[in-house]
Parts: structure tokens; sequence; C-alpha cells
């Protein structure tokens, strides 16, 4: 091939792959940061996470085999992302400050065509699952958040979190132990 | 099993583990089919709720103001090591004001060993060598 063709075939194919990648970031965007914000409790902190999140995916966006889908890919990288974040020691005296603060997550039912008195009882009973997930250790609430925010499948968390699939269901079965308690649910 | 499902048991059948007695429990008992159904319109609750949080649009601001964060860095890194090398590297080649101080004596006292030791006055030296050569 001539060294213009090389090139113009070059800058194709990476302007291809610049398009590809643009339409995984409109696509999965808001998961990440509704992972993050979960994670997190704090925009800022999630939407940064989440400009993060899709920084490291460009960089690494040539290496993506497709051994596992995009959104467990990414998600591999939000988890991991998340651990860091909670680790920095400035955002755990943010989040303890924040504990039991809704006001960054609306705490709403899922939809309008319950009573009034039904509505505010789920309003209550899902502002306790957020007071409990605040509490549950890093990889707990990550798996409990992977299944019932994102509703990954088992295998899928396991994927990216990086834990056998029996590890997820004892952290999940703990994750769930510790919501139904803190709800009054563990009779 | 007769009695209900406890409420580890409804946390295993949550998490993906449970074993043929909870599912024919399960399949038998209304009241803990209730309590799970009702468990999980909690859960599904709880989606919904992170769901209606707004999402903010796509955007790499963060990141334009992290790289040139990391340039500026660099160059204050850079300029930490090259100032105090730089600042050696003038003091040595700048000459030492004792040394200096030493040389200009030094020259002063040969030119006045050499006033001193002619034998007429300077401004007589051009009478003199006239003199000399009207008389060889």
């Amino acid at each position: 091939m001539e060294p213009a063709a090389t090139a113009r075939a070059i800058m194709e194919h990476s302007a291809s792959e610049t398009r590809d990648f643009d339409a995984v970031v409109h696509l999965h965007w808001g998961r990440v940061f509704r992972f993050a914000l979960a994670s997190l409790r704090d925009r800022d902190a999630a939407e940064a996470l989440t400009q993060d999140c899709f920084l490291h995916a460009y960089k690494a966006w040539t290496r993506f085999r497709g051994e596992a889908s995009i959104q467990t890919w990414l998600m591999r990288i939000a988890v991991n992302l998340v651990r860091d974040a909670s680790r920095n020691r400035r955002l755990q005296f943010w989040k303890r400050l924040q504990s039991g603060d809704s006001e960054q997550i609306g705490v709403s039912a899922p939809d309008g065509r319950l009573s009034p008195e039904a509505e505010t009882l789920l309003r209550e009973q899902v502002a306790g699952i957020w007071e409990a997930t605040a509490t549950l250790p890093e990889r707990q609430k990550s798996v409990f958040l992977l299944r019932f925010a994102e509703e990954m499948t088992l295998l899928e968390i396991a994927a990216a979190t990086g834990l056998s699939e029996n590890a997820v269901k004892v952290h999940l079965y703990r994750a769930l132990r510790t919501v139904r308690t803190q709800m009054g649910r563990s009779e | 099993m007769n009695s209900h499902l406890s409420s580890e048991q409804l946390c295993h059948w949550l998490a993906g583990e449970h074993g043929p007695d909870e599912e024919q429990h399960l399949g038998a008992c209304p009241a803990c089919r209730a309590e799970l159904c009702d468990f999980q319109n909690v859960l599904a609750g709880f989606k919904s709720s992170l769901e209606q949080s707004p999402i903010p649009a796509v955007s790499y601001s963060r990141v334009r103001q992290t790289l040139p964060r990391w340039i500026l860095a660099t160059a204050a890194l850079a300029l930490l090591v090259a100032a105090p090398v730089y600042w050696n590297a003038r003091q040595q080649r700048a000459p030492q004001p004792a040394e200096d101080q030493a040389k200009s004596d030094e020259l002063l006292l040969e030119r006045i060993d050499a006033s001193l030791s002619r034998s007429v006055p300077s401004s007589m030296e051009p009478l003199m060598q006239l003199i000399s050569k009207e008389n060889p």
C-alpha cells in the first residue's frame, strides 16, 4: 500500500473508532453516572468520576477486545474508580457530613398510580434503602447497586468486580440482610 | 417446610441462592410470596428513584481542567530542579571578588614600583630622549 493510502486508511480507521467511542459514551454515560451517584452520594464527585471513567475507557479503547460487554467493561472501570474515590479521606469526610441526607438523590415512588398513603410508605422505605446502602462496606455496596440499580446479572457483576460468582452472592446476601435489618424487616 | 421463610432465606433467594425447598414453599405460601413481592417492589422503587435523578450532559470539562494542572505541576517541578542547577553554574562562572581585589592591588603595586624605579619623571622622558639623540 502506498504511504499516502496507508495514512488515509489509518486516519479513516481512527475517525471510525472515534465515532464508535462517541456512540458508546452517549449510550452509557447516564448509566455510569447513576452508579457513581448512588455510590458516592455527591453529584459533583459522580460527574467527575463519570468523566474519568470515559477518559480511562478512551485510553484503553483500542485494546478493548470485546471479551466482556462494553457495559461490563465500563462498569469495571467505574467500580475501580469508586473504590479509589472512597479511599480518599476528604471524600470520606464529606460523606460523613452527608450521611442521612437524601437531597442529592430524589427519593420518589416508581410511578404515580399508588394511593397517597402507599406512596408515602414506599417513599419512606426507599429512603430507608438509601440510608442503609450508605452504611454498607464498599464491595457490598457496589454489588448491591449493580444488581438492584443497574439490574446486572450475577455473572456480569462478577466480571465487573473481579469477584467469583459465589463471592458476589455472598456480598449480595450480606448487603440485603443489612438493608432489611435497617428497614425493620429482619423478622 | 411448614413455617414461613425467614428474612435470611428471603435474602438468600434474592441473592440468587435457593434450593428446591424454598421454591416449593414460595409456590405454596401466599404470605411469603407477598413479603418477597413487597420487598422487590421497594427495590424497584429504589432503582426508580435513582433513575429520576437528572443526568448531566456529556462533558469533559473536568478533564480539560486536569490537563493544564498536570502541565503546570510538571513545569513547577522542572523549575524547582533547574533553578538551583542554574544558580550554581552562574556562581561558578562569576569571578571571585576577593581574587579580583588581590589582582588589582598587585597591578597597582607593579605600577608604583615602575614609577619609582624611573630615573626621571615621566613628563621629562621625551626631553631626555631628545638629549640622548643629540649626544649619542
